[in-house]
């Protein structure tokens, strides 16, 4: 095996463990809550900031 | 008020470009980016040492003797370095050239890459909204006004480091903790005479770290961009981005144990200077940058000790490895001089500063209460070596991992399951980027210094592994954000072994990095309070105004004396209270100009002899208190009392009332 292809093996077993990694992190049922708590305040940041435009 | 901000900028300029100015003669020894990291680590040395003598010494910690002192102190470096350099006109402009050609390697660098464009105009966009928010409200954070920041209000009041009288458990820690970080504090509200940039504090601390990150990367063969591209990610870890506005000091602990570590590699086992980016190598100035570093640590934290004795057992280790052969010579002729080559530039350059900026609190700990460490026992196979009040952390475990092993406690903490972030979260805050690909970059990297006996690498992994597997509280993550660091830096080496092939483990870094960005906001600052501040003058943007949700259900019933406090309470006035507050930073006014006293315990018979002695202006009383009834009792109604009191009389005048408290002014009433 080259250089070149144990380098290839290497990075497609770096990225499959980075995506299962990455899938075990959001699938956290209070992963929806964060965004759902970060969404509440990105709508009354923006509520806000058009009000002080007006 | 522009007068103290000049003050506050002129001094500030000057004692960090005059130690930046003084490293620049040292340019064949140290490189230009630890030249900046260790300007603001002498700088900071310089504003502690300088508190120390005023506080300890001279007991004249006021602003004039400050600022005197350091603006001395501060020129006559400068004019040392400038004189000593013969030509001052022409080190100023090699200082000006080389600052104008490194940040046109900066923009270049950045140009050539799209992806760090993007993450730097993030960055910078966060932090523009840090210091919005930092400046805009008072430090609203639990640990802040239970002992930062009254630790800074003793001080400030005295004019001097002292021990206060143990009233409640609270002041024991007060006492016993080491204050390097809160001299800092209080260096950014003396001059200014308002705490509104204090607890933008660690903002300094931040930028040391991402230039420690990417200094450390680059002696470990990172190429410039990968090194920039992961100290830039490092800034992205939820409980990062939510401590720059508070006063707490877990950035600044991590980041200086990184200091540290960055400033020993160029004590490198694998005696390849080639990693070293400076053309000589005198060990004394990094040695002695380390030993500062890890002085000013051990002085900040309870933690300090520990984190202190694993970088002195690495250093130990190394010498011993590098040594060896003067030690146990072979033969004659490889014995050489052990103690002359390695102990005498130690002992000089590293462990004198680090006592001389560390132990102070340690020993004074030792000579009050018998313990360096106390209140914790101190013991070693049930052999009590220093005896204390707590064998063990008085905060209990979270339930959620208190019965779980080891790693899977790091695991329920690692993957976040929590609804929100916050500055303090005990079961999140390294964020996604840590977990999904700092974490197994690190496994890779350090796998790879392993095959490739990469002796750095494994220096610097082995350092911040074992101080992470050592720590006792390493599940809670704001206490190991050093780790990220290490992360990181082996992210850095990964991106650089894949080259262009893993530009997708860029935008998968990119990406998380905005996840951060748009899912950090602090639930503590809601947009619609944002707008409200925005609207009031600065005195009116309050602790008791602002109500934030992780204070609020505790604090409610104090905001209307919190709010009387800081509205009514001028320079030099005492208010004395009777009974242990919530918090104690909130019974100083904005600026800590006013004083404060524990009047307790009540004694009808000298009390009111005890609060004209100690000049008290205003005393804050719980109602139906013993000191209530007492001032009920001797009135007629409740303003107009009249009180003999030896010779004066002294008038009771009720300035505040709520369903909980009152606030009565102490005035001298005229002789009827």
């Amino acid at each position: 095996m080259t250089e070149e292809q144990k380098k290839d093996y290497l990075y497609f077993l770096f990225i499959i463990t980075v995506i299962m990694l990455a899938v075990l992190y959001f699938t956290v049922p209070e992963r929806s809550m964060i965004i759902e708590n970060q969404m509440q305040w990105w709508k009354e940041f923006k509520e806000t900031f058009l009000g002080f435009l007006s | 008020m522009w007068v103290t901000i000049t003050q506050y900028i002129f001094v500030n300029v000057l004692l960090f470009s005059s130690w930046y100015i003084y490293l620049f003669t040292k340019r064949a020894s140290i490189s230009f980016v630890d030249r900046l990291i260790g300007s603001c680590v002498l700088g900071l040395a310089q504003i502690i040492a300088t508190e120390l003598v005023l506080g300890l010494i001279f007991r004249m910690l006021y602003a004039g003797p400050l600022f005197w002192l350091n603006v001395f102190m501060s020129s006559t470096l400068l004019a040392f370095t400038l004189w000593s350099n013969n030509s001052s006109t022409s080190t100023m402009g090699n200082v000006v050239s080389e600052l104008n050609e490194k940040v046109c390697g900066f923009y270049r660098t950045m140009r050539s890459d799209t992806l760090l464009v993007v993450l730097f105009i993030l960055l910078a966009i966060k932090t523009c909204w840090i210091v919005f928010i930092g400046y805009l409200f008072p430090s609203y954070t639990w640990d802040s006004l239970y002992y930062h920041l009254p630790i800074v209000g003793n001080i400030m009041q005295s004019g001097a480091i002292l021990e206060n009288p143990d009233n409640f458990q609270i002041d024991t820690f007060i006492n016993i903790f080491p204050k390097n970080m809160e001299l800092f504090f209080l260096w950014n509200v003396i001059f200014l005479k308002s705490s509104s940039i204090t607890d933008l504090s660690q903002l300094l601390f931040i930028i040391i770290g991402i230039l420690t990150t990417y200094s450390i990367a680059v002696k470990l063969h990172i190429g410039a961009k990968s090194a920039l591209f992961s100290s830039f990610l490092i800034f992205f870890t939820p409980v990062v981005i939510l401590q720059i506005n508070t006063n707490y000091i877990d950035i600044a602990v991590s980041v200086l144990l990184l200091t540290a570590v960055n400033f020993l590699l160029y004590e490198s086992l694998s005696f390849d200077n080639s990693s070293l980016p400076v053309e000589g190598h005198n060990r004394k100035y990094p040695l002695f940058l380390a030993g500062v570093a890890a002085g000013i640590l051990l002085g900040s934290k309870g933690s300090g000790p520990l984190f202190t004795i694993i970088i002195v057992s690495a250093l130990i280790v190394q010498e011993i490895i590098k040594h060896r052969k003067q030690i146990y010579p072979r033969d004659p002729g490889e014995k050489g001089n052990f103690m002359r080559s390695s102990m005498i530039p130690y002992t000089l350059y590293f462990f004198l500063p680090l006592i001389v900026l560390g132990s102070y609190w340690y020993i004074k700990n030792w000579v009050l209460y018998g313990n360096p460490v106390y209140p914790m026992e101190v013991s070693v196979l049930n052999i009590t070596i220093f005896k204390g009040l707590y064998k063990k952390m008085l905060d209990p475990l979270p339930s959620l991992i208190e019965n779980a092993s080891y790693f899977i406690r790091l695991f329920h903490v690692w993957t976040e399951k929590t609804e929100f972030y916050l500055y303090d979260s005990r079961l999140s805050g390294l964020g996604p980027l840590w977990f999904i690909l700092f974490l197994p970059s690190l496994v890779f990297a350090l796998l790879r210094s392993i095959k490739n006996k990469e002796y750095n690498w494994l220096f610097v992994s082995i350092l911040l592994i074992v101080t992470f597997a050592v720590h006792p509280r390493n599940w809670t993550t704001r206490y190991t954000i050093f780790m990220v660091a290490l992360g990181a830096i082996s992210y850095g080496s990964v991106m650089d072994f894949f080259g262009k092939k893993g530009r997708i483990t860029s935008i998968i870094a990119l990406v998380l990095a905005a996840y951060t960005f748009l899912t950090v906001n602090s639930l503590c600052v809601m947009p619609a309070k944002i707008r409200e501040f925005m609207d009031l003058p600065e005195k009116e943007r309050t602790i008791a105004r602002h109500k934030p949700f992780n204070i609020d259900i505790h604090a409610r019933q104090e905001y209307g004396y919190w709010m009387w406090i800081s509205n009514y309470i001028r320079e030099g006035e005492t208010l004395a209270y009777t009974f242990e507050p919530l918090f104690l930073a909130p019974l100083w006014n904005d600026g800590f100009s006013s004083k404060t006293v524990y009047a307790g315990p009540f004694n009808n018979h000298d009390w009111l002899r005890k609060l004209k002695d100690r000049n008290v202006t205003y005393v804050l009383l719980r109602r139906h208190s013993e000191e209530d009834i007492w001032i009920e009792k001797k009135s007629r109604a409740l303003t107009g009392i009249v009180e003999e009191s030896g010779r004066q009389q002294v008038e009771f005048q009720m300035v505040f009332s709520d369903d909980n408290y009152k606030i009565v002014k102490l005035v001298k009433a005229k002789k009827s």
